[in-house]
């Protein structure tokens, strides 16, 4: 009787009636499992941030599917013929949120502040290419661009700036892209600390979007900008949604509370398939996941070793039952979808006898409890991942097992992620199964992991290798895709001969929303369909 | 007030004071023990050593970790909980603008846990060993049972997806934060999730409590003058039985918030709960120092008023 006086006591103070989805069409409601760090393209390193300011900021340039670089704020650029020097034309009219010209000043002062060392970015490194990159970014007295004889980077005039290189790079284009390179105002920013500006939570940029309001943990809400340089977009608002519970997450676009998730549990994406209005997008990702270790500990020194591990590992039903086929088996550092894939390598293929073979040939004998032994040790190690990635961890169960029918025992150590990532960093593990962010462009990423120069750095497994040191070096100093394509071919094939890591799939990303919006495209790199939310619409069918 | 308890109120304050020093130097060196730091959150996926010193530098990291406590108290005692490591807002807002949903959800709890708790409890000792009293255990059964996670994912299942009668999570709908109505609807559910943990043990408190005042000689008596069933029970028993359920509620805090923690988790819930959850996966350490500072302070002061209380109410408990 209580619960019933209760019960309607309820109803009649809430009303209880069907809950309806808000204004179809015209807010867009995007549901993120964590919020933002900063809205400042400069600083912004993390993912969610990335997927924040990207409707804010443009760049000079975009990508299109075919991760080739389009205008965006440059309207065309001229590359001088040895390839040093780069002209861009920039787009007349643009204008920044608060109504002020855009001009080439700001895009002058945007690089800057990325190779200013004061300023804390990783992305630093891409423009290793620039002129007077070691003297502006050195850490004891870095010089000011003033000082330099050759200005790196130029303003010609409002609508003109040149950029000069010290070697010709094939990338260059590339690292202008967002989310890593949106442009920022030099009218608000400058003399500003970069690190801490409250700029950095409530931003102006050229974007498509105008930031509204940000709720810390809650929401983000982003207006169109009626101004836009290319054309209003067709949606009125993003919101962005804060939902830490990827079930509740799934829930709220089920109940009309979202249009938008990315990354749902990837059980359920069958059945979301089966939803009458509900749409799965699909994409691809420069980034991997490999189950890898230590270079320079034993038995890891030994390649035979390294191979038949990756000869005891059976990739694709990894993919097929941990991934749910929504992952291309990865062999090495590019992801299909690049010009620099080698389709010529391959992997070593799921062969136990052979892995069990080579193995032996190491010098391992079968010990009395099944492990494998040499010289009196066991050949047993732990493997450090991620405890909060469900795939990795289910690959890392998985390839546990594998090893565990090779007479290989692991030791399992999710750990959450700063501690992960300290450990890694640090050198700090044996074996490790992690996915690691990817940049479109060959050049950045190959050659921090594999260079041996970086082993304070990426390279934390300890890789070393002069023939790909030489080829890594020699596709980073050319502007000719090509050549380019040649040094990469062959680091690729002499990655696989030494097999450093078990290179296991490149992830797809998986993205549900509602029926009726049209409009996305799904760019193959990190998060590349949100570049995409100026041109979405509601057709409502 | 006398001076016997005047010096016993001193004291008391004194050592609550201390007691909140004590709990800010153990969780600062707890917090820190902790392994991984502030720096791979902060840089995310393109983490470079470099970058990272930089970020320990400029987040002053890399001081002797005794330093970084007085630094740290030094400002708190003049107000400045300092500034997040995540966004750079200042902690004292953060706090500030999430204790408002956390004191909604639950002092929501608390009153939805009391108004069916007790009924239920006293039904359940007046008619014990009937279906009622079984009943009411089963209730009781099921709210300790299960986890606040648990029991909010299926209400949401139930109330959103098959009945599609209340939004899953969130405070309110954007737009529409001033309306009352739409305030309710979303806080119905949590509130169901953390009410009902809390109700099971104020149920069976109040049903034993009930239980051994029913027993007792004055209501023989109240029954012997021949006065009704039902104004026994109300007005004489069930006052006094109150007494320690009254205890339970104020020892209860604690676990009312470590649940609020979950639940505004699950329910996406902006209160200081998810800011502490954030904070201490993100190791945001001004924001996990604020949000334990504020949650022990409550509980000492909460501790303090109600010995204090005891004396002023009960005449024969005196301090010297």
């Amino acid at each position: 009787m209580i619960h019933a006086i209760l019960l309607a006591l309820l109803v009649a103070i809430i009303g209880l009636t069907p809950t309806t989805s808000p204004a179809a069409g015209k807010d867009f409601v995007i549901g993120l499992s964590g919020d933002a760090t900063s809205l400042n393209p400069v600083v912004a390193t993390d993912g969610q941030s990335y997927i924040a300011e990207w409707p804010l900021f443009d760049s000079l340039v975009e990508l299109d599917q075919g991760l080739n670089v389009k205008p965006l704020l440059a309207e065309s650029w001229e590359v001088s013929r040895d390839g040093l020097t780069y002209t861009f034309k920039l787009k007349r009219g643009v204008k920044w949120h608060d109504g002020k010209p855009f001009t080439a000043r700001d895009v002058a002062f945007t690089f800057y502040s990325v190779l200013d060392p004061k300023v804390t970015t990783p992305h630093r490194a891409y423009f290793d290419a620039l002129a007077g990159f070691p003297e502006l970014t050195a850490k004891e007295n870095p010089r000011r661009p003033e000082e330099l004889a050759v200005r790196p980077i130029e303003v010609v005039d409002d609508h003109t700036v040149r950029f000069r290189l010290r070697y010709p790079s094939g990338s260059f284009l590339a690292v202008l892209v967002n989310p890593r390179a949106g442009i920022v105002p030099e009218h608000l920013l400058r003399g500003a600390d970069l690190n801490t500006a409250e700029f950095n939570r409530r931003p102006i940029g050229t974007g498509p979007f105008k930031l509204a309001e940000w709720r810390r943990g809650e929401r983000l809400v982003m207006e169109a900008n009626d101004q836009y340089h290319g054309g209003r977009p067709a949606l009125d608002r993003l919101i962005f949604r804060i939902i830490p519970d990827s079930v509740v997450l799934l829930q709220e676009l089920r109940a009309g509370g979202v249009d938008f998730i990315e990354n749902p549990p990837l059980t359920e994406v069958a059945r979301l398939k089966q939803t009458p209005n509900l749409k799965v997008l699909v994409a691809d990702n420069t980034s991997y996941t490999y189950f890898g270790w230590r270079q320079d500990l034993a038995p890891f020194t030994d390649v035979r070793v390294r191979r038949a591990l990756y000869h005891a590992i059976d990739v694709p039903t990894i993919v097929r039952e941990v991934l749910q086929g929504y992952a291309a088996v990865s062999t090495g550092q590019f992801p299909p979808s690049s010009w620099a894939f080698d389709p010529s390598v391959k992997p070593y293929a799921y062969d136990p006898a052979r892995a069990k073979a080579l193995l032996a040939e190491a010098g391992f004998k079968p010990g009395s409890d099944g492990v494998l032994t040499r010289d009196g040790k066991r050949f047993s190690f732990s493997v450090r991942h991620d405890q909060a990635n469900q795939s990795v961890k289910d690959t890392a169960v998985i390839i546990q097992e594998y090893l565990k029918r090779a007479g290989v025992e692991v030791h399992l150590e999710p750990l959450d992620w700063p501690t992960f990532v300290k450990k890694l960093f640090a050198s700090e593990f044996e074996g490790i199964v992690v996915g690691w962010t990817n940049h479109h462009d060959p050049d950045p990423f190959a050659y921090t992991i594999w260079h041996s120069s970086q082993w304070k750095g990426r390279n934390f497994a300890h890789y070393k290798n002069t023939r790909v040191d030489e080829a890594l070096e020699a596709a980073r100093r050319t502007g000719v895709t090509a050549e380019r394509k040649k040094h990469y071919a062959e680091f690729s094939k002499l990655l696989m001969e030494d097999a450093p890591y078990v290179f296991l799939y490149f992830q797809q990303q998986v993205y549900v929303t509602r029926a009726g919006y049209e409009g996305f495209v799904p760019i193959p790199t990190f998060a590349g369909i949100y570049q995409s939310l100026k041109s979405v619409r509601w057709t409502g069918k | 007030m006398d001076s016997g308890l005047r010096t016993y109120a001193v004291k008391r304050i004194g050592f609550a004071a201390l007691m909140l020093l004590g709990v800010s130097v153990i969780l600062f060196t707890i917090m820190r023990l902790a392994p991984g730091g502030p720096e791979a959150v902060l840089i995310g996926g393109e983490f470079s050593q470099e970058a990272a010193a930089q970020i320990r530098q400029r987040l002053g990291l890399d001081r002797p970790l005794a330093l970084q406590y007085l630094g740290w108290a030094g400002a708190a005692l003049r107000g400045d909980l300092g500034r997040s490591f995540k966004t750079g807002d200042p902690v004292a807002a953060l706090i500030l603008d999430r204790l408002g949903p956390t004191v909604q959800l639950t002092a929501g709890a608390l009153v939805l846990a009391l108004g069916v708790a007790v009924p239920l409890g006293v039904l359940a000792a007046v008619r014990r060993g009937t279906i009622w009293d079984t009943l009411g255990s089963a209730v009781a059964l099921f709210g300790v049972s299960f986890p606040s996670f648990w029991l909010g994912i299926m209400l949401i299942l139930l109330f959103s997806e098959v009945f599609h009668l209340l939004p899953p999570s969130g405070l309110s709908e954007y737009g529409r934060e001033g309306e009352l109505s739409a305030r309710l609807r979303h806080a119905v559910l949590p509130t169901l999730t953390l009410g009902l943990i809390q109700m099971a043990s104020f149920m069976r408190f109040t049903r034993s409590s009930l239980l051994e005042v029913l027993r007792q000689d004055y209501v023989r008596t109240a029954r012997a003058k021949g006065l009704g069933g039902g104004r026994v029970v109300w007005r004489h028993a069930l006052r006094n039985a109150l007494i320690p359920v009254v205890t339970v509620v104020g020892l209860s805090l604690p676990t009312l918030v470590g649940g609020a923690v979950l639940t505004e988790t699950v329910f996406a819930w902006p209160g200081i709960g998810r800011l502490a959850v954030g904070a201490v996966f993100e190791r945001d350490y001004p924001v996990i120092m604020g949000v334990n500072l504020l949650v022990a302070t409550v509980v000492v002061v909460a501790n303090l008023v109600t010995d204090l209380a005891y004396c002023v109410i009960d005449p024969r408990i005196s301090y010297r």
